[in-house]
């Protein structure tokens, strides 16, 4: 989740020694030669932090290397982005919603898994997981001790994948329609 | 030039303060303090911390240290070991 607002106002990437740091030589490249390179930043950006959750929470790994998340197969429509994301011999899929005021990028280990991902965008509080779990009610969301949150079916009981992200004034809960399998 | 972890620790809150969004954690800063978890600083603005540290101290930070920086003590250790490699060149 990138706020677009927010990331304008508190994060000047054309500083220099900026894009070095986080983007590669191609994704400059893409950068550079963009109509709204603005977008193009936070665009490439959330598409590694995306990828990132996956390996974070699949590995324990926590580092700083956005340069090792490498995006390619960028496609920019109006309202939507996807693309690939390469992180040693991973490689996740991303498909990112391109909203007024901030982009919120899904990533997953397989280009089907997108039909089953749904994302609920609400403005980000300090009780948003009421807010979550009045708005509908086929599930319970709710944080394990670890502060990981867990989606549960409220008639099955079972487990289903849940990302929380937020930035500024946004939050989006991508969760997924079918249940985690228990292996 | 050795500096005294004292005096890092105060520069370095120098540093993170205009990114870190949790003041009370900001205020009780230590080399515990982890600066995602902690400060709530962004992870964009990680870059910026890193910018900042290596005009702050004229070092170059590579990327194998960067991606270790996500709190003040490594950032600590960090500077000290680029410093003192400046003192040996």
């Amino acid at each position: 989740m990138v706020d677009l607002l927010k990331a304008a106002q508190e994060s000047n990437w054309k500083r220099n020694g900026y894009l070095h740091k986080i983007f590669t030589t191609q994704e400059q490249h893409l950068i550079h030669h963009a109509e709204d390179a603005d977008l193009l930043v936070w665009l490439i950006w959330s598409m590694k932090e995306s990828a990132y959750k996956i390996i974070n929470r699949s590995t324990g790994i926590r580092n700083y290397t956005p340069l090792r998340f490498s995006c390619t197969n960028v496609t920019l429509n109006k309202h939507e982005a996807t693309g690939e994301v390469h992180y040693q011999d991973i490689h996740c899929f991303t498909k990112t919603d391109i909203l007024p005021g901030f982009i919120h990028s899904v990533a997953t280990l397989s280009a089907n898994d997108f039909t089953a991902i749904q994302v609920c965008n609400q403005p980000f509080t300090a009780n948003y997981l009421t807010a979550f779990n009045q708005s509908q009610s086929t599930y319970l969301l709710s944080k394990n001790k670890t502060e990981i949150p867990e989606l549960t079916h409220l008639r099955t009981g079972q487990k289903h994948a849940v990302s929380i992200s937020h930035h500024g004034q946004h939050l989006a809960i991508a969760y997924s329609d079918s249940p985690l399998s228990t292996n | 030039m050795k500096i005294d972890r004292e005096v890092l620790l105060s520069d370095l809150k120098t540093i993170v303060t205009p990114y870190a969004e949790d003041a009370e954690a900001l205020q009780n800063i230590s080399e515990k303090t982890d600066f995602i978890r902690d400060l709530k600083i962004n992870s964009a603005n990680l870059v910026d911390v890193v910018l900042d540290i290596e005009e702050k101290f004229g070092i170059e930070i590579d990327n194998d240290a960067m991606a270790r920086m996500l709190d003040v003590s490594t950032a600590i250790e960090i500077i000290e070991e680029k410093l003192a490699a400046l003192d040996r060149e």
